[in-house]
């Protein structure tokens, strides 16, 4: 996955495009449309497990400067892609 | 002429569990202990049998193969977190039973994954300053002693074995400068609580996963460049890169942040899972001491339980250069 300089904060669609790129960087598919994650779940519909999840969170957090404490995870429901994205614009580059 | 690695012997307990009877007994995904974690089987410690014995066995097996006298070991140094009881040391145990002679420099180490390179350093520098000519270290830990069987988080990682790496001035590899580092503020990320002097009942190894990956993606990478920087070598000049097998997910992981291309990265966990302090002296016998030709530069990186971090720079006398 290409690191990119955020300057401000992320779009949604620079975020989605991120996700969409580790996704396919992680299991060797073609990366899915962006767009497309918005309502989808990282463990019940792309299938990631619990080292899946630790890892996309690590590279979440160093490119879009946010920490996602564990445990605002279940609360917030941030195994959904959209909540992720969500959470991600409110608090990256903090 | 510094002290250096000649020959590593492993011990492993005979019983075996293999991750089928983990999977079955506990409802785990299969793939993801075979596949994610690359763990088929670990041997564990039977009743009645001691972290003592597990590392007198190790120092018999390396003193019978190089054909080394008990009389002529120096120095002594265990590393270990899972002694035999909190107090005496574990190695004053071995230095008895192995035969050792009392006069010899003898303590233990109480280090886990990280403590195989501090180890060396230990010996390297003790060795030195002492003039003394043969030492051993052993690495030993009884994690299915402390593990929950039942904790998805822990019961499919780890096993138990032990080490014996005889070190001596004239070795088929020298040990270069090391680097250190320790971040005590986060100690509960891994820990066993109750087991030492503090109050509450004895109890089992508690492991926050995701802080343990975050830690090692950060401070690993950055401390293998320091290393390096501290050898006066480049990445491109190491031939081979024995990291602590924590599991091969992380080994991977780590790997791909220092784009390290696979056939440089060994991988030495599927039939003894998570040994702690023994992995990467386990790789180095099975997959780098083992061969005719050493590869010349191996670079050692242990991370964990502190937590705590070092890496150190193995050169080959003689070995051949980028022997790919």
């Amino acid at each position: 996955v290409e690191v990119l300089i955020m300057t401000d904060s992320a779009t949604r669609a620079d975020i989605l495009t991120f996700l969409a790129e580790a996704l396919a960087a992680r299991d060797g598919s073609d990366a899915r449309r962006p767009e497309s994650l918005e309502g989808l779940h990282l463990v019940g519909d792309l299938g990631m497990d619990s080292l899946d999840t630790v890892s996309l969170f690590f590279d979440i957090e160093e490119q879009f400067s946010v920490r996602i404490p564990e445990g605002e995870i279940a609360p917030l429901q941030l195994l959904q892609v959209g909540n992720l994205v969500n959470y991600i614009q409110e608090h990256g580059s903090e | 002429m510094t002290v250096g690695v000649d020959a590593i012997a492993i011990c492993l307990p005979p019983m075996v569990v293999t991750s089928d009877e983990i999977v079955l007994a506990h409802n785990f995904d299969k793939d993801f202990v075979f596949e994610k974690l690359g763990i088929a089987s670990r041997h564990v410690l039977s009743d009645g049998e001691t972290v003592s014995w597990l590392a007198r066995s190790a120092v018999d097996e390396l003193l019978a193969t190089t054909g080394r006298p008990a009389e002529d070991v120096g120095l002594l140094i265990v590393v270990t977190q899972t002694p035999d009881y909190g107090l005496p040391h574990v190695s004053a145990i071995v230095q008895a039973e192995a035969g050792i002679p009392q006069s010899a420099l003898v303590m233990d180490v109480g280090l886990g994954c990280s403590g195989y390179v501090y180890g060396l350093a230990t010996a390297r520098a003790l060795m030195a300053a002492e003039g003394i000519a043969v030492g051993v270290l052993v690495t030993v830990d009884a994690y299915s002693r402390i593990v929950d069987p039942t904790e998805r988080n822990t019961a499919p990682l780890f096993g138990d074995a032990a080490t014996a790496t005889l070190l001596v001035h004239d070795a088929r590899y020298s040990v270069g400068r090391s680097t250190f580092g320790t971040d005590g503020s986060r100690h509960e990320s891994l820990i066993v609580r109750g087991s030492g002097s503090t109050a509450g009942p004895r109890g089992q190894l508690v492991m926050d996963g995701r802080e343990i990956f975050d830690f090692a993606l950060r401070e690993v990478p950055k401390d293998i460049w320091r290393c390096l920087e501290l050898n006066g070598l480049a990445i491109e000049d190491i031939d081979r890169v024995v990291l602590h097998q924590a599991n091969a997910f992380m080994v991977k992981s780590i790997a791909r942040r220092l784009k390290l291309p696979d056939e440089r990265v060994v991988l030495e966990i599927g039939d003894v899972g998570n040994t702690t302090s023994s992995s990467i002296p386990i790789a180095l016998a099975r997959r780098i001491l083992n061969r005719p030709d050493l590869p010349r530069h191996v670079l050692l990186s242990g991370f964990g339980v502190g937590l705590s971090w070092g890496s150190t720079i193995l050169t080959a006398s003689g070995g051949a250069d980028h022997d790919g």
